[in-house]
C-alpha cells in the first residue's frame, strides 16, 4: 500500500457499497436470460467487478473502520445475490409456465412398431413343455424324415400290422417316410440314454389326412417317463397334474381303454370340460364344447409295451414306463376358442395378431 | 362297426330298464368306444300291421283299389293306389298308415277322399315306409304277423344303432356276438351264439360232391365248404333286410343276404359260390406267376405271388379273404352254392387288398384275424341259414380241411406283474372273475399267479400285459389312483432354445409368427433355383401342393404375404422359425436328409407408424431386424457383405447381403436382404419385400455369458466429420480408413448421413457424415488433445485419394 494516498472515507464508501445493490436490482430487472443475469452479475461481483473496485479502499482504512466496511460488502454481495436467484427464479418460473401451456393430442396413435405375435401353436407348446419342465422333464426334439423302424417296427408296430392303417403315413424318396407322430423321439432317445429317461417331444407330424378337421402337418407333443416301478397311477398323476395347470383346477381326468401297439394297457385320456366344469350344461343347455358329454379328449397315453423297450435294448424286467401324446393344434384350439383349425395355417395376420 | 341294439338284445340279457345309451358308455369306458348312437324309424309312426278282410276296385277308377281291413279294431275301408289283382287276399298281413300316422319324411297322414270314396290313411309301400329305393306295389306282410302292433317296431325299424370304433387289436369285436360277449361281461349276464337253425339234410347227388385242398396252409389255416342244394334266389324277409340296412349292409337277395347277416352275427366272412359255375375240386393256394382274375366288380386284374386264390379246374375263382371272382358268382339264376368259410394268413389279405385298392367287410376281418376255431359254427349256421330262407336243403356233410390247428394261448398272470402295472391291488380272484367273464378261463397256479387260457378268438392277447390291460379295463380305469411319479429329472435346457430365443426376438421386433407346411409345390423350389431346387420328394402326396420337402422358408413367408395382400392387409411383418430339409449329394443317399434349423422373416409394405405414412421399407429395417436376432444368439457384432459379389438366387444383387459371425470370413451364418425381384416374378408377389434367413444350427445357441464392464467414468469428447467420397467405398471400408490411425482414444465411429443428391454431390461421389467419440480411461481428455487425435484421424481417411474432406 501506498503511503501517499489519503484514507478514503468510511461513510461514504459504506453507502456506495449500500447503493450497488440497489443499482444491481434495477439492471437486471430489465434483462431476460440467464446469461445475461450472470454477466450482470460479474460486473457487480467479478474479480474486477464493482464491489471489488470500492473494496480496493479496503486496506487504506485504519484496522479499526474496516469490519464496518466489510460489513457492508457482505451486506451488498448478498442483496446481489439473491437478487439473482430471485430474478432467476421468476424467469424459470415463466419458462416452466410457458412449457405447461403445450397441449399434445393424446389420442393421436403411438408410435413405431407394435409387438409382434407368436404363433398360437407356439404359444401352447411352450406352455405345456413349461407344465413339463416343472416336473423334471427335458425336451427333446427329432427329424421330420424319419426311418420307418423308428416310427413303426420298434414301436411294435411290424410292417402288414393293421394298426400301420390308424396313420396314413406319406413315403420320401430315398426308402423314408415322414414321421406320423412324435413316438420316432421316444426311440431315438431310449437308443441313445439309458434309463431313467422323463422327456418331452413336442413336433410336428405327417399324415394323409387333409379336410375340415385334419390337416397333413400338424403339431404333437410326445411324453415317455421310464424309470424303476413307474405304474399307471404314475400316468394318471402325471395327467391330471398337467390339466390342472393347462385346463384349470379341479377337472378330473379320465382315462378309457384304448389301443396303440406301442403301450399296453393304453388309453384315451379325457379332461373334464372347462367350460361346463364336466357337468355337460352350460347356461342350462348342452355344452358346445364338450357336445354334452362333460369331457373332451386331449390325447392318447399308456404303459410302454415291453417290446418297445425290447426293441431299444431295456430290460422290461428291470424298468417300466408311461408315454401319453397329445395334438396341439387341439390344445390351442380349446385354449384360445379357435373353431377352423384351419385359420393355423392361413397366415391372416388379422388372425395371428390377437395373439399378443 | 355298427351294431343293431335289437339284435344285441336277442344275443344278450339285458334288463328291459337297460338303454341303448347307457350300454354305450359302458362299452366306451371298456375300450370299445361308441362314436354315435343312430336312433332309427323316429320318423316312422303310428303305421299298423292290419288284417285284409276284403278287397273290391273303386267304384270310379280301374286302377283304385278299396281295401276293408281291420288291424284290432273296428273294420275300415281304404282305398289303395294298385290294382285289387296285386293285394294279397282276405287274411292277408298289409301295412296300413291311418290317419294321424307319419312316414319318413315328414309326411302325415290324414282322413281324405280319393275319387269319391273317403278314405282313412293309405296302405303303404317299401319305398313310402323308408325300406329301400325300389319295390313296386305296397308291402305285404308273412301271414304268421299279429294284426294290429306297431309296424316300425314289429319288424324292427325302430332301433338304435351304435356306431363302435373297434380298435385294430379286437377282431373278435368286430360281429354282434362279440360285442354281447363284452357287453355281458360289463353288465354282469349272459349271453349266447344262436344255434343253427334244424334244416332239411339231403344226401349228395352223384356228381356235386367238390374236393378241397389247402396246397399252403400258411396262406390257409383252415377252409370249410358245405354244399347248399335246391335253393331259389329271392328276396329276403323283410326283418332281415332292415336289420342289414341297420348296419349300413344294402340287401342283395337271400343267397348273399346270409352271408353278410352271419359275418354280422358271428364275424366271420363267408362266401357263396355258385355250385354250377365250379369245375373240378377246389384249391387254395398262392397265386402263380402271370396268373389273372376277374372279381365280382368286373375288373380283370393282374395277381401277385403272394396273394391267395380259390381256384377250381380252370383257375382262379376267388381273391381269398379280399373279394370272389365274377365267374362264380350267384346270380338269380342259382340253385345250388358252395359256402366257403375259411381263415386266411391276415398279411396277405392286406397286402392284396391294399394293393388292388379293395378293402372289403371281408378283408377288414381278415386282416386283423379271424378265429379258426369259430368257423364250424359260422358254416353251420349260414348253411342251415341259406337252407331255410332259399328253400333248400344242406347237401352232405361238408368239408372241413384244418391243417393247422389253432390252440388256446396259455398266459400267465401274476399279481405283482398285476398290481407293480396297474400301481394299485386288485385280488386275484377278481381278476379271474373279470377274465372268465370275456371267456378267458383261468386256475389258480400257486399262491400269486393265475394261469390263464386265452381262446383264440383273442389274438390280441399274448403276454402278461394284455392280461393286466383285459383286467383293469373290466375292473375300470378309474379305479387307478393318481399320483406323481418319484425322483425327479434333471433340469436341462431345450434343443429349440436358439429357435425359441429367434421366434422371441423376431416377436419383440413386431414381426407376428407363422407355420407353413414342411412340403411345398415343386414350382416353388424351382423358382429359387441352385441348390435349393432339390428337395425330398414326396411319393405319395395328397395333392401338388404338397409334393416336395421344403429347402428354404422364403416361398412359404411370400406365400403368406400374397395371401394378406389379397386379404387388403398391404403391410406385413412375418417370420417363421423350422427346420427346411436338405437333400444329401446323390453319393450320399443312404444318409438321411438334414434339417438344419432356419429363422426366416420377411417384410413387405411400409414401415410401421403414422407420422410418415408412406414410408416404405427398405434394406435398412431388414437388416436392424437381423442385428437384434443375432443379438439374441449372441452374435453381437456381425459382418455384412455385400451378397452381389457371391450372387445369391434369393436377393437383389444390389441389396443383399452375407451374414458372418465376428469377422469377415467368419462362419456365415445368414443372409439379408431386399428379395431378387425377379423371384418375386415367379413366385407372383408383386411389391418389393425385404427378407432375412439365419441358420440357426450355424448360429451354435450356447448362450454367452454377460461379461459386464463398468461405464467409463470421464467424459468423452465428438468430432463430427463430414467428407465427400467414391460411391463404391463402403461404410465398412471408411471406418475401416479412420481406425487404421491406431489412435487409442478413438473409441466410437458412427455414420450420421450418406446423402447422395445429384444437385449437391459430386458425380461419383456420396457425402458422408460421421461422429467420432473421444475418450480416455483414466482422466478426462484435453480439446487440444482430442484436435490432434482426430487430425491424426482424418489425416488417415485421406490417404484414401477419393476423399474430399468438407468443413
Ligand atoms: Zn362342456
Amino acid at each position: 500500500m501506498s503511503s501517499g494516498e489519503q484514507a478514503p472515507n468510511v461513510a461514504a464508501l459504506i453507502g456506495d457499497l449500500d447503493r450497488l445493490a440497489g443499482a444491481f436490482a434495477d439492471e437486471i430487472g430489465a434483462l431476460a436470460t440467464e446469461q445475461e443475469i450472470r454477466l450482470a452479475q460479474a460486473r457487480y461481483l467479478g474479480k474486477k467487478g464493482r464491489v471489488s473496485e470500492l473494496m480496493k479502499a479496503l486496506g487504506r482504512l485504519p484496522p479499526e473502520e474496516r469490519p464496518a466496511v466489510g460489513e457492508a460488502a457482505n451486506r451488498a454481495k448478498a442483496s446481489i445475490e439473491g437478487a439473482v436467484a430471485t430474478r432467476l427464479a421468476a424467469l424459470d418460473e415463466a419458462d416452466l409456465a410457458a412449457d405447461l401451456a403445450r397441449v399434445v393430442d393424446v389420442t393421436l396413435p403411438a408410435r413405431g412398431a407394435a409387438l409382434g405375435t407368436l404363433h398360437p401353436l407356439t404359444l401352447v407348446r411352450r406352455e405345456i413343455e413349461g407344465i413339463f419342465l416343472g416336473l423334471g422333464f427335458e425336451v427333446r426334439t427329432g427329424p421330420w424324415v424319419e426311418t420307418e423302424w423308428n416310427n413303426f417296427d420298434a414301436l411294435n408296430t411290424p410292417p402288414d400290422h393293421p394298426a400301420r392303417d390308424m396313420q396314413d403315413t406319406f413315403f420320401v424318396e430315398g426308402g423314408r417316410i415322414l414321421r406320423s407322430h412324435t413316438s420316432p423321439v421316444q426311440i431315438r432317445t431310449m437308443l441313445s440314454e439309458p434309463p431313467p429317461i422323463r422327456i418331452v417331444a413336442p413336433g410336428n407330424v405327417f399324415r394323409r389326412d387333409d379336410d375340415a378337421t385334419h390337416t397333413p402337418m400338424f403339431p404333437q407333443m410326445e411324453g415317455l417317463l421310464v424309470d424303476k416301478g413307474v405304474s399307471f397311477a404314475d400316468l394318471k398323476g402325471t395327467l391330471l397334474y398337467f390339466v390342472h395347470r393347462f385346463f384349470g383346477p379341479n377337472l378330473g381326468v379320465r382315462l378309457r381303454p384304448s389301443y396303440f401297439p406301442f403301450t399296453e394297457p393304453s388309453a384315451e385320456v379325457d379332461a373334464a370340460c372347462y367350460l361346463c366344469a364336466g357337468s355337460g350344461l352350460s347356461a342350462g343347455r348342452s355344452c358346445r364344447l364338450c357336445k354334452g358329454s362333460g369331457w373332451i379328449e386331449i390325447g392318447g397315453a399308456g404303459m410302454v409295451h415291453p417290446n418297445v423297450f425290447r426293441a431299444v435294448g431295456y430290460d422290461p424286467q428291470a424298468v417300466s414306463g408311461f408315454a401319453f401324446g397329445m395334438g396341439l393344434s387341439r390344445m390351442a384350439m380349446l385354449k384360445f376358442e379357435v373353431d377352423d383349425l384351419r385359420s393355423f395355417y392361413e397366415h391372416d395376420v388379422r388372425f395371428l395378431a390377437q395373439f399378443r | 362297426m355298427k351294431i343293431s341294439f335289437n339284435w344285441l338284445r336277442e344275443l344278450c340279457d339285458l334288463k328291459p330298464g337297460v338303454t341303448a345309451d347307457s350300454v354305450a358308455g359302458k362299452l366306451t369306458l371298456a375300450g370299445l368306444e361308441v362314436e354315435s348312437i343312430e336312433r332309427r324309424g323316429r320318423d316312422l309312426t303310428g303305421v299298423l300291421v292290419a288284417e285284409v278282410r276284403a278287397v273290391r276296385p273303386h267304384p270310379s277308377a280301374e286302377k283304385l283299389s278299396i281295401v276293408r281291413l281291420a288291424a284290432g279294431g273296428a273294420e275300415e275301408e281304404v282305398v289303395c293306389g294298385a290294382p285289387a289283382s296285386t293285394l294279397p287276399p282276405a287274411g292277408g298281413r298289409v301295412a296300413w298308415a291311418p290317419p294321424g300316422a307319419t312316414l319318413p319324411g315328414g309326411r302325415k297322414l290324414d282322413q281324405r277322399e280319393i275319387r269319391g270314396v273317403m278314405s282313412p290313411g293309405m296302405l303303404c309301400s317299401e319305398v313310402e315306409l323308408g325300406l329301400g329305393e325300389s319295390g313296386d306295389g305296397i308291402l305285404i306282410l308273412p301271414p304268421e304277423t299279429p294284426v294290429g302292433v306297431d309296424l316300425a317296431r314289429q319288424v324292427g325299424l325302430l332301433d338304435e344303432v351304435l356306431e363302435v370304433n373297434v380298435t385294430p387289436n379286437r377282431p373278435d369285436a368286430l360281429s354282434h356276438a362279440g360285442i354281447a360277449r363284452e357287453v355281458a361281461a360289463l353288465y354282469e349276464t349272459s349271453w349266447r351264439l344262436p344255434p343253427p337253425d334244424e334244416v332239411l339234410q339231403a344226401p349228395l347227388a352223384q356228381g356235386r360232391g367238390i374236393d378241397v385242398e389247402i396246397r399252403d396252409p400258411s396262406a390257409c389255416p383252415r377252409y370249410a365248404a358245405r354244399i347248399i342244394t335246391g335253393l331259389r334266389a329271392s328276396r329276403s324277409p323283410l326283418a332281415l333286410r332292415v336289420r342289414l340296412g341297420a348296419c349300413g349292409v344294402r340287401a342283395i337277395s337271400n343267397l348273399v343276404d346270409v352271408t353278410n347277416y352271419v359275418m354280422l352275427e358271428t364275424g366271420h366272412p363267408l362266401h357263396a359260390f355258385d355250385l354250377d359255375r365250379l369245375q373240378g375240386g377246389i384249391a387254395v393256394r398262392r397265386a402263380g406267376r402271370g396268373e389273372r382274375m376277374k372279381t365280382l366288380d368286373g375288373i380283370d386284374r393282374p395277381l401277385q405271388e403272394n396273394d391267395i386264390v380259390i381256384a377250381d379246374a380252370r383257375g382262379a375263382i376267388a381273391l381269398g379273404g379280399v373279394m370272389g371272382g365274377a365267374d362264380s358268382e350267384v346270380s338269380a339264376s342259382t340253385t345250388a352254392v358252395l359256402l366257403e368259410a375259411a381263415t386266411f394268413d391276415p398279411r396277405a389279405v392286406r397286402r392284396t387288398s391294399k394293393r388292388l385298392g379293395l378293402r372289403s367287410e371281408a378283408s377288414h376281418r381278415f386282416e386283423r384275424g379271424v378265429d379258426a376255431e369259430g368257423i364250424a359254427h359260422a358254416s353251420r349256421r349260414a348253411a342251415a341259414m341259406l337252407a331255410r330262407l332259399g328253400g333248400g336243403a344242406l347237401a352232405g356233410e361238408g368239408i372241413d380241411r384244418y391243417p393247422v390247428q389253432q390252440h388256446p394261448r396259455r398266459v400267465t398272470l401274476s399279481f405283482g406283474g398285476l398290481s407293480r402295472l396297474a400301481g394299485f391291488e386288485i385280488p386275484l380272484s377278481q381278476a379271474a372273475e373279470k377274465l372268465a367273464a370275456i371267456g378267458i378261463a383261468s386256475v389258480p397256479d400257486g399262491d400269486d399267479k393265475l394261469a390263464a387260457t386265452v381262446p383264440t378268438f383273442r389274438p390280441d392277447v399274448t403276454i402278461e400285459e394284455d392280461l393286466v390291460e383285459e383286467v383293469m379295463r373290466l375292473v375300470g380305469y378309474d379305479r387307478a389312483p393318481a399320483r406323481l411319479p418319484q425322483g425327479s429329472g434333471a433340469p436341462a435346457t431345450s434343443p429349440d432354445a436358439p429357435a425359441d430365443r429367434a421366434r422371441d426376438a423376431l416377436a419383440a421386433l413386431g414381426l407376428s409368427e407363422i407355420i407353413s407346411w414342411g412340403f411345398v409345390p415343386r414350382a416353388w423350389l424351382a423358382a429359387l433355383g441352385g441348390e435349393l431346387e432339390s428337395g425330398v420328394a414326396v411319393k405319395n402326396p395328397i395333392s401338388a401342393d404338397y409334393e416336395v420337402m421344403r429347402t428354404s422358408l422364403l416361398p412359404g413367408l411370400v406365400d403368406a404375404a400374397k395371401r394378406n395382400l389379397a386379404r387388403s392387409v398391404p403391410d406385413i411383418g412375418l417370420f417363421e422359425v423350422g427346420p427346411v430339409i436338405k437333400k444329401r449329394a446323390a453319393d450320399d443317399q443312404k444318409e438321411p436328409p438334414t434339417e438344419p434349423l432356419a429363422a426366416a422373416a420377411l417384410l413387405v409394405g411400409r414401415r410401421p407408424g403414422w407420422l410418415k405414412p408412406e414410408a416404405a421399407c427398405d434394406f435398412f429395417d431388414i437388416k436392424r431386424i437381423a442385428r437384434e436376432v443375432l443379438r439374441a444368439l449372441g452374435i453381437a457384432d456381425p459382418v455384412f457383405t455385400p451378397a452381389g459379389r457371391t450372387p445369391s438366387s434369393l436377393l437383389h444383387p444390389g441389396a443383399g447381403a452375407e451374414i458372418h459371425a465376428g469377422v469377415a470370413g467368419g462362419p456365415l451364418v445368414g443372409q439379408v436382404g431386399e428379395v431378387h425381384p425377379r423371384l418375386l416374378r415367379k413366385l407372383g408377389l408383386g411389391a418389393r419385400a425385404f427378407y432375412l434367413e439365419v441358420a440357426l444350427d450355424a448360429v451354435g445357441g450356447e448362450r454367452r455369458p454377460v461379461r459386464s464392464v463398468a461405464p467409463p467414468r470421464f467424459p468423452a469428447s465428438s468430432r463430427d466429420l463430414s467428407f465427400w467420397i467414391d460411391v463404391e467405398v463402403s461404410a465398412d471400408e471408411q471406418r475401416a480408413l479412420m481406425l487404421s490411425a491406431s489412435e487409442p482414444i478413438l473409441r466410437d465411429l458412427a455414420v450420421l448421413e450418406d446423402y447422395r443428391d445429384a444437385h449437391t454431390v459430386p458425380a461419383g461421389k456420396k457425402g458422408m457424415l460421421w461422429t467420432l467419440t473421444y475418450r480416455a480411461d483414466e482422466r478426462t481428455l484435453t480439446d487440444a488433445e482430442v484436435d490432434a487425435a482426430h487430425a491424426r484421424v482424418v489425416a488417415a481417411l485421406k490417404s484414401a485419394p477419393s476423399v474430399a474432406i468438407r468443413q
